[in-house]
């Protein structure tokens, strides 16, 4: 029956999301208390995710071309595809975070963290919540994670500006600057994807596209 | 795809049926637009076959058949009493499940129709019978035995011809009742594309219970049960995004 063979999916896409998930909460510890170990095991449980990824989008494949599923089935097939690649790109992007944390823990530090832990705990919301909107299949949930990328996007152009201000007084902080600024762009970068699945997740509910709109 | 809103070809309004005591169809409404392949489908009796019987007025035949609602042909009223039933069968043609051919040759199965509409002439019937066996897809296959016996064809090939026969009358209307439940996967996708090509200049109305069927063929669906339609759109959002949860579960194979 397709209907087993999708809780299965389901299941399996949330254990990857789960990874993912812990992935870039660690990567962001990491960064906090500046601890390059930490941030070598996120970079290493990235092969994991792949796997997850690979074995997901040949499951999809399979349901579809032996069941050629119609309605909610098909869209449902068609979003864990979706859902599967960004959660992948989640986790990309935490691996990259890990690795500025890596950069940053040798360098010295531009400035104290202030909008960092914020930006952090909500994007880490996004995510859970994007999921969850995907496990329930509640559209609404799923459309309020796009309002709130948008105060992450807010605060990353705030965030560049001040650190803009500081590199041009201070230009032997410019190497630290950089990689604050590339992990900055990561993480907002999640806040995307989250938001990217939301759209996903309503299209799976509703069976209207609101991506782009 | 959007339906098109043109001038509707078929206005069936509140169409109930009853045989005898037994109502089939409750209070049916929906409008069939020309050049369209509109697909009718649902599970086993629920009313399919009594539904486009109606629209060339077969039921006529069946004993304790009651109507009440209307059906327009084109704006006029196709069971007024000044209708004249025989040219209303003419340009609403039918092809059945089973290909019941006439006695006579291929050659004469497709010009029979030609013939009692008054032409005799025979170059002007040689004409009619290529050009509908070409259109059928037929020519090529049986040029040769065009006066032969219609029992050696493949089944496929009868029904085609059964096509062939009823597109020989130039009908505005070809209603399908389930072409190919008799027919191979090979013969099956031959007169799918033939339904497809058809539409360029006929209106066709398609019945099936095999969903996945409906879903290749056709333009728009409509979705009966238990004698009610209970859905009726594009087929891309009757096969994505149904309404109702029972057209649901009909597309994803959960009833029928």
């Amino acid at each position: 029956m397709l209907e087993n063979e999708i809780k299965g999916l389901q299941h399996k896409i949330l254990e990857m999301a789960g990874l993912a998930e812990q992935m870039l909460r660690q990567a962001i510890e990491s960064i906090l208390t500046r601890d390059s170990e930490l941030a070598e095991i996120v970079v290493a449980t990235d092969d994991r995710i792949d796997l997850f990824e690979n074995e997901i989008e040949s499951s999809c494949i399979q349901l579809i071309a032996l069941h050629q599923p119609v309605a909610v089935e098909l869209r449902f097939l068609t979003t864990a595809m979706k859902v599967n690649h960004s959660i992948e790109r989640i986790a990309d992007k935490s691996v990259a975070i890990a690795k500025r944390s890596i950069e940053l823990s040798e360098l010295p530090p531009v400035k104290p963290f202030v909008d960092l832990p914020y930006v952090a705990q909500v994007i880490q919301a996004m995510v859970k919540d994007a999921i969850d909107a995907f496990v329930n299949r509640n559209a609404e949930r799923a459309l309020e994670i796009r309002e709130r990328d948008n105060e992450v996007d807010e605060i990353y152009e705030r965030m560049l500006h001040e650190l803009l201000t500081i590199l041009s007084e201070h230009p032997r902080l410019i190497e630290s600057g950089i990689s604050l600024l590339l992990l900055f762009r990561h993480m907002e970068r999640i806040g995307d994807l989250a938001a990217n699945i939301g759209e996903e997740v309503y299209y799976l509910v509703k069976g209207d596209v609101i991506r782009h709109s | 795809m959007q339906i098109e809103e043109k001038e509707p070809i078929l206005s069936i309004h509140n169409l109930s049926v009853w045989y005898g005591d037994d109502q089939i169809l409750n209070s049916l409404s929906f409008e069939v637009q020309p050049k369209q392949v509109t697909a009718l489908i649902g599970p086993a009796n629920c009313g399919k076959s009594t539904l486009v019987r109606c629209f060339n007025r077969l039921n006529d035949f069946t004993p304790n058949f009651k109507f009440s609602g209307e059906i327009l042909f084109k704006g006029s009223d196709m069971y007024a009493e000044k209708t004249d039933v025989t040219a209303i069968r003419k340009k609403i043609g039918m092809v059945f499940r089973k290909p019941e051919l006439f006695r006579y040759s291929i050659y004469e199965n497709v010009a029979y129709g030609a013939r009692i509409s008054g032409i005799n002439q025979s170059s002007q019937l040689d004409t009619i019978v290529e050009r509908t066996l070409q259109r059928s897809g037929l020519w090529n296959e049986i040029e040769s035995i065009l006066h032969g016996n219609p029992e050696q064809l493949s089944i496929g090939q009868r029904q085609r011809l059964c096509i062939a026969r009823a597109l020989a009358v130039e009908p505005e209307i070809l209603i399908f009742d389930e072409p190919c439940g008799e027919l191979d996967p090979i013969e099956t996708v031959k007169i799918e594309n033939l339904v497809r090509d058809l539409r360029k200049d006929c209106t066709l109305i398609f019945v099936t219970n095999k969903r996945r069927q409906a879903a290749r063929v056709s333009d728009v669906a409509g979705f009966l049960y238990c004698g009610g339609l209970i859905e009726f759109g594009t087929t891309e959002k009757i096969f994505t995004n149904p309404q109702d949860t029972r057209t649901e579960h009909y597309v994803t194979g959960r009833l029928g």
